[in-house]
């Protein structure tokens, strides 16, 4: 870390210069950050992020040569002090998650006022292991409500299906103009995802997880 | 045996290949050319006809040869440097007897030159020459000096012919490059699928043909009910037309599309007919006749009639859809990028400069800038969920419903809206293009309510049971009364709609403020879809206060993604969730 202990310094790295530019000014204008590098381009990120060692990582998703989560996650692996800020113009949450997966410190889109910008920098300086960003509990709220439960296919539910009903599975196979060994697959990851070690278990555990139609219960 | 015929193709192919690529126009011109040299040989010199006809014979043959089709990869010049190779050699061999099929010669290398370009046809006058040269060497020894001579005559009036060709090679390609034949081809068929696009467009709806065939077929045998079914990429049978089969007439279908011919099977008295749709030899759909009495071969023989001729119409449809989806996508996709890398990064720079600006500003002109930076805000915003909009598509590994109410969970949430969903939805899938619009609408339609409704909460109704499909979007805001400006949103609803043969209701609601636009694929031919309203119990929405828009539900069908523990723990047998 280069920190002098009164600046935090910051790499940034966005393919548009005019985006490069309005962040230099914020920083600057904050009077603790210092922009020390400025990279268009992960490659030139990882040649700065080595010769810099800057205190936070600023960078864009879409970048000419590559993802910036993948930036990310590498100088989270080469640096577990160091902060990363990712910033974006993509909507849905599966970016979010993806930041947060690869070790970012925060998440801001690029539609939020500078300053929230400068506001994630320093949390990453002073917090780069704790996750951040302004969608985070809607977007946790949305993943919590969705199917928490096994996520079975269209297919393996089909197959499920016939599981209860009893049917062998050379005949789900038959039945379902598949190969015995797709059929065999099929079975197997139902039994994964349901946590069972057997057919009757697996019967149970969707019948109590309610993925079982009643009609296929009555039949 | 469908090894055996198989070989047999890959061998007709080939034999085809060569009967195309060899080049019978230069072979023939060779050929009169050699025709005169020997009817003056035979004229002038007075061997005979065995010494005037065998050079004759000899170099065609080396002309032939010249114009068999090489294995790819290897290069033409070698052929032409081949052929010039072996004409001298036959000439040189001959000298004295066929001295007049010297300016022969010259052919091999007019065509090394044409073909080949300089350093190809200069070869080929150095070979000619040094052949011709040991040739004569070896045939005549003792005559040297008419050798000398000949030779000294010959080989640059060789270099000269060969220059002359590679130089006029040059001439026609610079005037006109070559395209590269697949190309040609290429643009050649999507000429023609231009032509077909623009004039049947109306013509080429898989869904539209699907339903005059499944018509065509119902009329001429009294009392059954047809499906058209199409076999998706995973496998699946799914129908255009009619419902999904059960299981033992999915096994005639799959046999019919198997064995590529009509298969009947009787079972409990219902007597299930799958006819294949073909195009060539590739079945492309199934046409199933379900019906209590047995078909005789008359009124077989006449579907069999309907069938064959709409094969190619609906196999074109289908591949023009694919087509069509696929450049959809592809225009999109780049669309989206267009936008994400550029007015929506100016924009968020903008917003960045105000943010400096406002700032340094005196307080008075700040809170003005202030105003116009969250003005910005909302515009980058939008841009934001507009190149969210273009990339998200269906999922092949999901369900629709699930896609559906991911979409309007993100959108709405992140718009203040509460967001209801209620999904019931069969293992079947309907086909990709019949999701993809009804993903669209509801895009547009979720879009509409955020910008325009000023409502509160939003409910997102999905019932798939293919080929039926119900999708509705209900708001309880504004309602259409007050004149909403989104008719242009409205009128490419009502075209998707059309596109996949639905009907669009887009109105303002009767029991409540709001508005509803709903989609609704009933086929009409084979049976209604089960009402709206059918009774069963209330749909599980938790915040009873607001009330459904729907007044209740089907939950005999109850497959859903959605019915998991968590939300079974609401106490409602619908998949109905709640949150803000």
């Amino acid at each position: 870390m280069t920190g002098d202990g009164t600046h935090i310094s910051v790499l940034l790295v966005d393919d548009h210069q005019l985006i490069r530019d309005g962040l230099r000014r914020a920083f600057d204008r904050a009077g603790d950050l210092e922009v020390i590098g400025e990279a268009g381009t992960i490659a030139e990120a990882t040649a700065q992020l080595d010769r810099l060692t800057p205190d936070v990582l600023v960078t864009d998703i879409s970048l000419p040569d590559g993802d910036g989560i993948a930036l990310a996650q590498r100088a989270r692996a080469a640096s577990p002090d160091l902060g990363i800020v990712v910033l974006t113009m993509h909507a849905g949450d599966e970016r979010l998650f993806a930041a947060l997966d690869a070790g970012a410190s925060a998440f801001v889109g690029k539609d939020a006022p500078v300053e929230e910008v400068v506001a994630a920098a320093r949390h990453a300086a002073a917090n780069p292991k704790a996750f951040t960003a302004r969608d985070l509990s809607d977007a946790l709220q949305r993943r919590m409500h969705a199917p928490a439960g096994p996520r079975l296919s269209p297919r393996e539910r089909e197959v499920l299906d016939l599981l209860v009903d009893g049917l062998a599975i050379s005949q789900i196979a038959r039945r379902l103009f598949i190969s015995e060994s797709t059929a065999k697959t099929h079975v197997a990851n139902i039994y994964e995802k349901l946590g069972a070690g057997n057919r009757a278990q697996a019967v149970m555990a969707a019948v109590r997880l309610g993925l079982v139609r009643e009609a296929g219960l009555q039949r | 045996m469908g090894r055996d015929r198989r070989v047999w193709q890959i061998g007709h192919v080939r034999v085809a290949q060569l009967r195309q690529e060899t080049q019978y126009l230069p072979l023939l011109l060779r050929g009169l050319l050699l025709l005169l040299c020997s009817l003056v040989t035979a004229g002038v010199s007075g061997f005979g006809p065995a010494v005037a006809v065998a050079p004759a014979l000899l170099l065609l043959l080396v002309a032939a040869l010249g114009s068999v089709p090489l294995p790819a990869g290897m290069p033409r010049s070698m052929q032409a440097l081949a052929e010039a190779l072996g004409a001298a050699m036959v000439v040189g061999a001959l000298h004295g007897k066929a001295d007049l099929f010297l300016p022969y010669l010259l052919v091999p290398l007019v065509a090394a030159g044409l073909n080949g370009g300089l350093l190809t046809g200069l070869a080929a006058a150095g070979i000619s020459s040094a052949a011709l040269g040991v040739s004569l060497a070896v045939a005549n020894t003792d005559a040297t000096m008419n050798t000398q001579v000949g030779l000294a005559t010959w080989a640059p009036m060789f270099v000269a012919v060969a220059l002359v060709a590679a130089w006029s090679k040059r001439v026609t390609n610079a005037s006109q490059s070559t395209p590269d034949p697949a190309y040609a081809d290429a643009h050649r068929l999507l000429s023609e699928l231009h032509v077909v696009a623009r004039q049947l467009s109306l013509g080429l709806e898989p869904q539209t043909l699907a339903g005059a065939l499944a018509d065509d077929a119902c009329a001429l045998v009294a009392g059954t009910e047809a499906t058209v079914l199409v076999r998706s990429a995973g496998g699946r049978f799914v129908p255009l037309v009619g419902t999904h089969p059960d299981a033992s007439a999915e096994a005639v279908v799959l046999d019919a599309w198997l064995a590529a011919d009509l298969v009947r099977r009787t079972h409990d008295g219902v007597t299930v007919a799958a006819l294949p749709v073909l195009m060539g030899e590739r079945v492309v759909a199934v046409v199933v006749l379900t019906g209590s009495g047995p078909l005789d071969d008359q009124q077989v023989a006449a579907c069999r009639k309907v069938v064959s001729q709409a094969g190619t119409r609906l196999a074109s449809a289908l591949l023009f859809d694919d087509v069509r989806r696929l450049a959809t996508d592809d225009e999109r996709l780049r669309l989206a990028r267009e936008i994400h890398d550029g007015i929506a990064q100016d924009l968020a720079s903008v917003g960045y400069l105000i943010d400096d600006i406002a700032d340094r500003a005196a307080p008075e002109v700040s809170e003005r800038l202030m105003a116009l930076r969250e003005h910005i805000t909302g515009l980058v915003g939008e841009l934001r969920l507009s190149i969210f909009d273009l990339r998200t598509g269906v999922d092949e590994t999901v369900g629709l419903s699930r896609t559906l109410g991911d979409y309007v969970q993100r959108v709405g949430t992140q718009a203040g809206l509460v967001v209801h969903v209620s999904a019931d939805e069969s293992p079947h899938r309907l086909p990709v293009a019949t999701e993809v619009e009804l993903l669209r609408i509801v895009q547009e339609a979720v879009t509409n309510v955020r910008r325009h409704a000023e409502a509160t909460n939003i409910w997102l109704t999905v019932v798939i049971d293919p080929p039926h499909a119900r999708v509705a979007i209900t708001d309880d805001g504004r309602g259409l009364r007050s004149g909403r400006p989104d008719s242009v949103g409205i009128a490419g609803m009502r075209e998707r709609a059309r596109r996949i043969g639905a009907t669009l209701r887009v109105e303002s609601r009767t029991d409540g403020p709001g508005a509803v636009v709903e989609v609704c694929m009933a086929n009409t031919q084979n049976g209604s879809l089960r009402p709206p309203t059918a009774t069963g119990s209330q749909v599980g929405v938790a915040d009873s206060t607001v009330g459904s828009p729907e007044s209740g539900r089907d939950v005999t069908i109850d497959l859903s993604d959605r019915n998991t523990p968590g939300l079974s723990a609401h106490g409602g047998l619908g998949p109905a969730q709640t949150r803000r």
